[in-house]
């Protein structure tokens, strides 16, 4: 795993849909109906090390999830049931919870 | 004229000493540890000093790096530590990788230092993203609740 180019995180952050913000780093916010969820983040620069096992556990997911992420076998809407069966995403958010924003409100 | 050549007692069994740049065999100098040492130079030129065959074999390189380190400097004055935050030091080829595992966050770069600073550049992204008005879920609320244990603001 530790041959993981940052292009590669790129796949897994833009497939997520992920909020990014441009730092140091490129930190990444999984924003799930309103909620932040999970985070990571991976170092600007070509060549740079990328530390792909401790991106994985960021990102809560096993070794066959993390290629998956990267490979396209494990979708978003996989990867949402991953942390909905992990307690990560609670199950029922109440609505009072979510950004206005965020809701789908009648125009 | 008789030349006076002085009496070195080794404490220890002779030595082979000799410099080497690759592990292999090759031919040193077998003299006693004492020679060696800074106060009894004016002796090393006089002991008989005998070529011998030696063989050298390295090991692995010790690492220098210790196994953890103390984080204990935020490069933010509005916040403060309360308390050091224990950090994993590994390297992965020639990274040096820090963990805080208690929170899943890292930092690396080409040595401790750089790693370091890393380290606490992630870090006060991720207290300042945390502290926001935003929805947290449960895993995230739970690393700023950690957070809060380390950091304060001033």
């Amino acid at each position: 795993m530790s041959d993981v180019k940052a292009r590669e995180i790129d796949i897994i952050i833009n497939k997520l849909g992920m909020e990014t913000r441009n730092s140091n780093d490129l930190h990444a916010w999984l924003i799930h109906n309103g909620v932040v969820v999970v985070r990571t983040r991976r170092s600007h620069g070509k060549g740079k090390y990328v530390p792909a096992d401790k991106i994985r556990c960021q990102l809560k997911v096993n070794e066959e999830q993390f290629a998956g992420l990267i490979s396209c076998s494990v979708k978003k809407e996989h990867y949402l049931k991953i942390l909905m069966d992990k307690g990560i995403i609670p199950k029922n958010v109440p609505a009072s919870a979510v950004p206005i924003a965020s809701r789908n409100l009648p125009s | 004229m008789a030349t006076t050549i002085p009496t070195v007692q080794p404490t220890t069994p002779p030595v082979a000493y000799g410099e080497v740049a690759q592990a292999g065999s090759g031919y040193g100098v077998l003299v006693p540890p004492e020679i060696l040492l800074p106060h009894s130079m004016d002796a090393a030129g006089a002991v008989e000093q005998k070529m011998v065959p030696v063989s050298v074999t390295f090991g692995p390189i010790e690492s220098a790096l210790p196994q953890s380190v103390r984080f204990g400097a935020l490069a933010n004055p509005r916040l403060r530590l309360r308390k050091a935050i224990p950090l994993a030091v590994s390297t992965e080829g020639s990274a040096t990788v820090l963990t805080w595992e208690e929170i899943d966050e890292f930092g690396c770069g080409e040595s401790l230092g750089a790693a370091l600073d890393n380290f606490g550049g992630a870090l006060l992204e991720l207290y300042h993203r945390l502290h926001e008005p935003v929805q947290l879920g449960p895993d995230l609320e739970k690393v700023k609740q950690i957070l809060d244990k380390y950091i304060e603001a001033r």
